[in-house]
This record gives structure tokens, sequence and C-alpha cells, in this order.
């Protein structure tokens, strides 16, 4: 597209959409090592991502700032105007998705203090490599404006939902199992429930992509397999039938 | 649950049924002697509605608006072709009495032109002449009627002997509105009629064509984005004599179809 006539609202615009940018790289790398340091009981790693999320909130903060300046002085239209609102929903999200990573690496004494057998984290960590390949997609998809990619992403939220379920299911298994287990279990049950909803925070942003590009919004029918609210006590204590956990 | 939504959508002012067509134009074309100013242009200016004409300077969007009441017949070198209707009646035909069309299609100006005389007689100089009122008492009440309408009587009633030129140029305006009004328009055509105003004048200016709508069809020619967006419900978008886009207002300042509506109201070509 032609470049504005006025340089600095050019100018403006671009300095917004790199920090977006910015902030997606952040983001992603907090979730990469939130979920490192739950794995490998790394304190010190969890540490500097509590740190790197008072980052993120300032980044956050500044799109702000610089995103409303920009609406007062240019009253942007159409595509820019989509391209603003876009950004501040955006960092909004990336800011969440900060705080969604510190919560698990804040848990990462608590977890450890309890000994529990390794495959307990395992799901986890599967979940928060599927979470994480969202992120990437998603923000690969707002560096391209693929609207394409954007649909993809908010279809592939279904499968965080479902392993989310199972990993619900599996853990309070184990709490049952040995009541010791409860305290870690609780612990890994929120670290997960975080993770599924780094996976919702991407499937927004999805949507907010999906709307710069095309100035439509995205279909309101969203696939859904996160049962776990709707779950009873009979449904856990007999095993789901295979493939149960995807429906 | 659906349905509560759905009703509530409904609701909504930017849902409407559609509205009747007062003015419906097919491939009008426009020469200024050898130059061609527009290249058949087919627009429908519904009833009740403000259509918003824009597009960047020598786009034709002035011109296609002199159309509409004949305002080109007064330009020798000006050749106007194609149909122009007016409730379904063609405006070119010979027959018609352009007079009498003009007090039909009202136009208001750029800068606002009130006569030199006083408040009073700028009001009543179109239904005299056009014989709409005869006594004191039915040109007292076209005054009172047509200063309200223009949201000026307040300021004015008092005054209304001294001379129109000495007000500002906002009521100046809102005065030349009141004469466009005195004769009992159909349609009034504004051609950028704030853009000599402050501000707040404009404010007051945009708030009367939002309240002007009810009784009249208006079309206005505006260079502020801003201000077509808020006081239209139609946009036409003009370039190079070419309609390039018309469609409804909130569509063409959200999600533009033609890449030249795009790069003008984003300011990426002037």
């Amino acid at each position: 597209m032609a470049e504005h006539i006025v340089t600095s609202y050019e100018d403006e615009l671009k300095f917004i959409i790199r920090r977006i940018s910015e902030m997606g790289g952040q983001a992603e790398r907090m979730v990469e090592q939130a979920v490192s340091a739950l794995m490998r009981s790394d304190w010190g790693l969890a540490q500097s991502v509590v740190a790197d999320d008072l980052l993120l909130d300032a980044v956050q903060r500044e799109v702000d700032e610089r995103a409303i300046r920009t609406i007062a002085k240019r009253q942007p239209m159409a595509i820019d105007l989509r391209e603003i609102v876009g950004a501040i929903r955006i960092s909004n999200d990336l800011e969440r998705i900060g705080d969604l990573a510190k919560n698990p690496a804040k848990r990462v004494i608590a977890v450890h203090e309890h000994t529990q057998p390794m495959q307990l984290v395992r799901g986890i960590e599967h979940l928060a490599d599927l979470a994480l390949d969202q992120l990437k997609q998603v923000l690969d998809a707002y560096a391209t404006r693929d609207e394409t990619q954007a649909l993809a992403v908010r279809d592939g939220d279904e499968a965080i939902d479902a392993v989310y379920t199972s990993i619900f299911r599996e853990l309070l298994t184990y709490m049952m199992e040995d009541p010791r287990n409860i305290t870690a279990c609780t612990h890994l049950l929120f670290s997960a429930k975080n993770i599924e909803r780094i996976g919702d925070h991407a499937t927004n942003i999805a949507e907010t992509v999906y709307y710069i590009k095309t100035g439509e919004q995205m279909s309101a029918e969203r696939p859904k397999s996160d049962v776990t609210a709707s779950l009873a006590h009979s449904d856990l204590t007999t095993p789901p039938p295979p493939g149960a956990a995807g429906e | 649950m659906m349905e509560n939504i759905q009703a509530t959508l409904n609701r909504d002012p930017a849902v409407q049924a559609a509205k009747p067509i007062k003015m419906k134009s097919r491939n009008v074309t426009v020469h200024y002697g050898a130059k061609q100013a527009l290249n058949g242009i087919s627009l429908d200016i519904p009833e009740h509605q403000v259509t918003a004409l824009i597009g960047p300077s020598g786009c034709g969007k002035s011109t296609y608006l002199r159309c509409l009441n004949r305002m080109n017949d007064t330009i020798d070198a000006a050749k106007v072709a194609g149909e122009i209707l007016l409730d379904g009646q063609d405006v070119y035909d010979p027959d018609i009495d352009v007079v009498e069309l003009r007090a039909r299609v009202g136009m208001v100006f750029q800068k606002p032109n009130p006569f030199p005389k006083s408040i009073y007689e700028n009001v009543v100089y179109g239904p005299k002449i056009h014989g709409l009122a005869h006594s004191k008492q039915d040109l007292d009440e076209v005054v009172q009627t047509s200063l309200r309408k223009a949201g000026l009587w307040n300021e004015v009633k008092d005054r209304l002997d001294e001379p129109g030129t000495g007000l500002s140029g906002g009521q100046q305006q809102r005065l030349c509105i009141a004469r466009a009004i005195a004769v009992s328009p159909e349609v009034i055509l504004m051609d950028e009629p704030c853009s000599a105003l402050d501000p707040i004048a404009t404010a007051t200016v945009e708030e009367l064509i939002d309240e002007l709508r009810e009784n009249y069809t208006i079309v206005i020619v505006t260079h502020s984005m801003q201000q077509a967006a808020r006081v239209s419900q139609l946009t036409a978008m003009f370039h190079l004599g070419d309609l390039a886009e018309s469609g409804p207002t909130e569509k063409m300042f959200s999600n533009p179809d033609d890449k030249r509506t795009q790069d003008y109201i984003t300011g990426r070509f002037g």
C-alpha cells in the first residue's frame, strides 16, 4: 500500500506496529521460559520471567498511549483505524499472555517442594508446545496480515482445549490415588489452565488480525473442546472412551 | 437468547430500511468547452438522507452538485448530458421551469452570502418572488419558521431589521440555510457549507443538517472526511470525473471497496 502523504503519520503507525511485533517476541519467550522453569525446577529462570512481565506491561502502556495520541492527532480512517484499534487489542492480549506465563513461573517452588512423578509435568509440556505453536503462528499471521492463517489459528485452539481436558482428568486421578499429590497437582492444574488461556488469547489475536485485514469480524462459531466446566464426578471415575477428549 | 441479541441489533439506527429515491442520475457527463469534467455519473440520492460527495479537488463533485439544480446553466461553456430525475421527472426537460426547480432544489454555498439587506428581507426574498406568501402575516410566519428550523431564531428575533451581513460567519451561514428553507424546498444542496466556519459554528451547522434531514433530502460536498463521516448516511467518492464508489457512509469510512477511496480517506494521495 502507498505511504501516507504525511510522513510523520506513517512513522507513528510503523512505530506502533513494530512495538506489537516486539511484544509478541517477548511474550513468546516468556511462555517458553516459564514452562522450561517448571519442567526443570529452575527458580532463577522463573524469576527472570516474573521480571520480564514488568517490561511487557510497560510496553503495553506505551502502545496504548501512542495509539490514543495517533487517533487524537490524525483521526485515522478505514485500514489505518483498524490497524490502530487492532494494535490496542493485540497489545492487551499479549500483556495478558505475559501475566499467564508469569503465573506458572511463580509456582515453580511450590510444585517442586512436593515430589511428583515426571509424567505429571509431561502433559503440561505438551500443552505448552501446542499453545506456543499457536502463538508463533498468530504472530506470523499478524506480521504478514494473513487472514487465512488467522482462521487456522482460531480453529487450532480446539486441540489445546482437548489436551487441557485430558490433563484435568489425569491430575484428578493422581489426586484421588494419593492425597499427598494434591498440593502439587493443584498448582499444576492452575498452570495448565493458564497455558490453556494463552491459547485463548492467541485466538483473540487471530480474530483481530482477521478484522484488521478484512474489515469484517470472524464468524461467531468457534470450536469448543474444553469440557471441564461440565464434567461430572462420574465422568472422572470411569475412564473416557477413546477419542472422547476431542468431542 | 440469540433472538434477543438480534432484536437489539435491529434497534440499531444504522440498521434501517432503504429509503425511496428522491433524485436519480444516469450517465451524467459535463464538458467545459473541450474538457470533460464528469465521465458518466450514475447515482441515486435517497429521500430524507444526507448524501456526502467527497473526493480530491477537481474531481467533479461540485460540478455534479451544480447539475442537480441546473446551476451549470449559468456557465456558457458547460454542456450537460445524461439524465437527472427529480421524483421521476427529468430536470433538463425543456418544459421545466428552472426558477421553480431551484426553489425545489435549493442551494447553500461555501461562503455565506447573505443579501446586503436586513435579516428579515433575506428570508422573505425567496417566498416573495415565488409568490409563496402574500400578507405581512404570512411573511412574518415564514421568517419565524425558517429561522427556527435553521436554529437561528433565538439569536436574531430581536434584531430582524439589522443587516444580515452584520452577523457572525456561522450565523450568516445559518441565515443562508433559513433563506433556502423559506421557499419550502425538497432537496437542499450544500457546497462545503462549513469550510469558512470555526469549529463551534461548524458543529452548530452539522447539528442543523442532522435535524433538517427529517424534512429535506440533503446533498453535501465536503473536503472534511470527518464531517462526511459525521453527518451523512451515504457517501459518494469522486475521482478525476468518475464516481469511484458509493455506499453507506459507515462502510465507506471503515472498509471501502475501492482503492482510490481507501487511499483518499486515509491520506495516501490528495
